[in-house]
């Protein structure tokens, strides 16, 4: 038994003792450095314990505190943090002897609650009890992981704890909702202004794992994140940032959980101090960056990002810096100043830009190009500038389509459509002529004043009598006519019409003709005009037949064949409009008609037309006719026989000249 | 500005040395009150706004004397009972003076009345005249035969008889179809009438100066005519 006290006695000597060596500076805890047993008793040694403890537990409970005043924590994990407090609580006030085995789990309670506020937002379920496990490994390491947290607390929980809400943008590399959140983080943090970026070492070499022991005072002294590496920059791998490549949000493996859990903490660094780096040279925004780290901070749930806003000649080195390493340009090893790693930038950039000014330009830059000196659809990729001198036509859309078809309904409901409306050429009737104003060349019986005066009082008359109510009119009208039939039927005597406004008819004679008295003057204003007989043609003077030139000769040929052509061509048409019309009946044809066939007929010589000749009467029977027959039968007979008979033939009666 | 402080429903126009705007005693206020407020003036009566009379002289040329001592009667009853101005002949220096009064309401009265003597003067009718006096838009256009184009001797005078025509047919067609007036003296045209009527005279007039046949210009006066009237 005494040696198994000895035994406690000197583990928790040698626990406390490294304890103490890897505790943070803010720790404060007990003065002591070491835990002194030589020599003391239980109740020293549990005194100087109880030092310790009390200094630490206060920090402790704080951390306890925030954890659960965060409210981006799940119930569960509070219940779990808040069972592992009260079992720290409880244990606490137990046994000094027991004491380190409290800090044991005490650290160990802290650590799971970061690391399960990070893991949080990961599919995987264990829960936090198995982190714990794994961290309980890494005590040392989170218990600074922790405290760094701490002070980014906010973002790392609310970067791992936001649900997801999911947007329009969003795909498997690019999440809106963390975008905005992490963008509120930087935010707030820089309102806060707890950290000054002045501090921030540009050209601090990023310590590697060998390093990391012996730098981590050193680094959690000065408060800086972004000194915070685990992994130099150079030597991180794909996988480190990204899922693997199908996609899928990762599962952390446990061979890298510790690593990321490290990382994770420090990842948001690592790239804000290469992003810083990448700054100097690109000058990129913050939002790009967040994005970048953003979503690094989710542990396990890589996404690739893309530096939209980089040049695309430094896209891929920033990626292959980002991979660390696998640039064959940086023969050196890892321990390369940030002003080589610039220049090597640079330098790259350079190459890149003589390669492409002394290389062929592309098809763009090149002069005229057709379509079979450029690759397929390219122009279809290509925003090309140009003037067009017509109007575009129209975008037929829906809306324009439905416009129309408003515009089209409401005009047929009004009724005001857009008929043409047919051209006549405006006859001039030759009465009218005398209408137009005539010219007197007399001075004139008013005086000026009068005739304005006339003038004015003639429109203002016209302005009455459009007042004038058309009902009126025609009430006047309707009365008129009764009124008359009235008086015609109380009168005995034949009332007649009232009369009617006379028509004077002027004839066309001279004057002189029309009375028998000499006129004292004649004047031939009562005559009609030439115009007002026949209306002018439009040519001019009526020329006779020497005054006329060939060509007006030629004119008239012209014209009066056309006119004779088209009466023609009138006829005809209506000739067969009737026959159409006439067609299946009976065609009775009129005597012009028949005539007109007839003469049709032997015009040509195909027919001839039997003439009568004044024997029908006797003919009207058959026995009459073959009598007759027999008759010149026989003086053909007579005649022929008879050569010298110098008879003049008579007639022959061939049948084809009686008329049958 | 006066005007509008003026309580009365008096318009007259005063004459322009008056118009000068008379300090008030109080000026001296004015800065302090408001910068844009307008100064006031205490109304004043009808008898004060008044000037002194003014007066128009149209000189008579010998031989319109007699004319004017056949019509004065006509000339000066419309001017003094109508337009309420006084007018003398002056023998000695051959004006007629027309001056207002203190009857005179109108000041342009004075203006038409002056016109009127002075269309008279030129050889317009007095009834012709009386128009500038009755109506506003009246006026009277005179130029020269040789403004048109510069005719010498005998050509002058063949256009000069264009344009009266044969028994002053022309000119009379041209005023019955134009509604104006026109004087031909010697080389000189006046031309009384509305400002498009009296462009029409003078297009016509212009053409028969240059030449062209009484019968064409009736066509074309015709047709402007019948194309204004239709307008209206």
């Amino acid at each position: 038994i005494l040696n198994l006290a000895a035994d406690f006695t000197s583990l928790t000597k040698m626990l406390y003792d490294l304890h103490k060596t890897q505790e943070p500076a803010d720790y404060q805890g007990s003065p002591l450095a070491q835990l002194v047993v030589e020599d003391f008793d239980e109740e020293q040694i549990w005194q100087e314990l109880e030092l310790q403890n009390n200094a630490v537990l206060k920090h402790f409970q704080n951390a306890i505190d925030e954890a659960v005043s965060d409210e981006t924590l799940t119930v569960l994990e509070d219940e779990e943090e808040e069972d592992e407090e009260e079992n720290g609580q409880e244990e606490e006030e137990e046994e000094g002897a027991t004491d380190d085995e409290n800090d044991a789990e005490e650290q160990e309670e802290e650590p799971p609650i970061p690391g399960q506020s990070k893991k949080k937002a990961v599919e995987a379920e264990d829960g936090a009890d198995a982190y714990s496990e794994e961290d309980s490994d890494l005590d040392f390491d989170v218990d600074a992981l922790e405290k760094r947290e701490k002070q980014k607390k906010e973002i790392g929980r609310k970067g791992s704890k936001t649900k997801v809400v999911p947007s329009e943008v969003d795909d498997t590399f690019f999440k809106l909702s963390e975008m905005e959140s992490f963008l509120d983080d930087m935010d707030k943090r820089e309102g806060k202004e707890d950290e000054d970026e002045d501090d921030v070492d540009y050209f601090q070499d990023l310590p590697s794992d060998e390093d990391e022991d012996a730098d981590l005072v050193t680094i959690l002294s000065t408060k800086k994140q972004q000194k915070h590496t685990v992994k130099s920059s150079r030597n991180l791998k794909y996988k480190d940032f990204f899922d693997a490549v199908d996609g899928e949000p990762a599962k952390t493996d446990d061979q890298s959980d510790g690593e990321d859990d490290s990382m994770d903490g420090s990842q948001e660094e690592d790239e804000e101090e290469m992003d810083d780096e990448e700054d100097e040279y690109d000058g990129e925004e913050e939002g790009d960056d967040d994005d970048e780290e953003r979503s690094q901070s989710k542990a396990s749930q890589k996404k690739v990002t893309f530096n939209l806003s980089e040049d695309e000649d430094s896209e891929g080195e920033e990626m292959e810096d980002i991979f660390g390493g696998k640039a064959p340009s940086s023969a050196k090893s890892e321990s390369k100043s940030s002003f080589e790693k610039r220049q090597e930038k640079m330098a790259k950039q350079i190459e890149e830009l003589e390669k492409a000014a002394l290389g062929e330009k592309p098809w763009q830059l090149s002069g005229e190009a057709t379509a079979q000196t450029r690759p397929e659809n390219s122009m279809l990729e290509e925003d090309v500038e140009f003037e067009q001198a017509s109007r575009r036509a129209p975008a037929i859309t829906e809306e324009t389509t439905l416009q129309l078809e408003d515009i089209i309904k409401q005009r047929i409901k009004d009724q005001a459509f857009d008929d043409v409306v047919r051209k006549e050429k405006p006859k001039e009737e030759v009465f009218e002529y005398k209408k137009r104003l005539t010219l007197d060349h007399e001075k004139s019986k008013q005086n000026l004043a009068e005739i304005y005066e006339q003038e004015y009082l003639k429109q203002t008359q016209q302005k009455t009598e459009e007042e004038e109510n058309p009902g009126h009119v025609e009430i006047q009208k309707l009365m008129d006519t009764l009124f008359l039939k009235l008086d015609a039927l109380s009168n005995f005597h034949f009332t007649p019409k009232p009369p009617v406004p006379e028509v004077k008819v002027v004839s066309n004679l001279p004057s002189i003709t029309m009375e028998e008295v000499a006129p004292v003057g004649t004047s031939d204003a009562t005559l009609l005009a030439p115009e007002e007989i026949k209306a002018k043609n439009k040519a001019g003077d009526v020329l006779g037949t020497t005054e006329k030139t060939s060509t007006d000769k030629k004119r008239e040929r012209r014209h009066k064949k056309k006119v004779k052509h088209l009466k023609i061509k009138e006829k005809e048409r209506r000739q067969k409009l009737k026959e159409a019309s006439q067609s299946g009946e009976k065609k009775k044809l009129s005597k012009a008609e028949v005539t007109e066939n007839l003469k049709k007929l032997t015009k040509g010589g195909k027919a001839t037309i039997l003439k009568d000749e004044g024997k029908d009467k006797a003919l009207r029977s058959s026995q009459a006719f073959f009598s007759q027959l027999q008759d010149q039968v026989k003086s053909q007979i007579k005649s022929t026989k008879d050569p010298s008979s110098k008879k003049k033939k008579s007639k022959e009666l061939s049948v084809s000249k009686l008329k049958l | 500005m006066e005007s509008k402080e003026d309580a009365d429903s008096f318009t007259k126009v005063k004459s322009r040395k008056t118009q000068k705007r008379k300090l008030e005693p109080d000026g001296a206020d004015m800065d302090t009150e408001e910068p844009v407020k307008r100064p006031q003036f205490k109304p004043l009566s009808g008898d004060k706004l008044r000037g002194p009379d003014e007066m128009r002289k149209i000189p008579v040329p010998a031989h319109r004397y007699t004319p004017l001592k056949d019509n004065w009667l006509k000339i000066f009853t419309p001017i003094v009972e109508n337009l309420h101005l006084q007018v003398r002949f002056n023998l000695k220096t051959r004006n007629v003076e027309i001056k207002t009064c203190k009857e005179t309401q109108d000041i342009g009265s004075l203006t038409k009345a002056a016109d009127f003597v002075k269309a008279f003067i030129l050889g317009f009718q007095v009834e012709d005249a009386l128009a500038l006096i009755r109506l506003d838009e009246l006026f009277l256009e005179s130029f020269d035969v040789t403004d048109v184009k510069p005719l010498k001797g005998d050509h002058l005078s063949r256009a000069i008889g264009r344009i009266a025509g044969k028994g002053g047919k022309t000119k009379f067609t041209i005023e019955n179809v134009t509604k104006t007036r026109i004087v031909l003296a010697d080389t000189k045209v006046h031309i009384l009438g509305s400002f498009q009527n009296i462009k029409m005279a003078r297009t016509a007039i212009c053409n028969l100066i240059l030449g062209s046949p009484p019968s064409k210009v009736y066509g074309n006066i015709r047709v402007v005519a019948s194309r204004t009237a239709e307008r209206f």
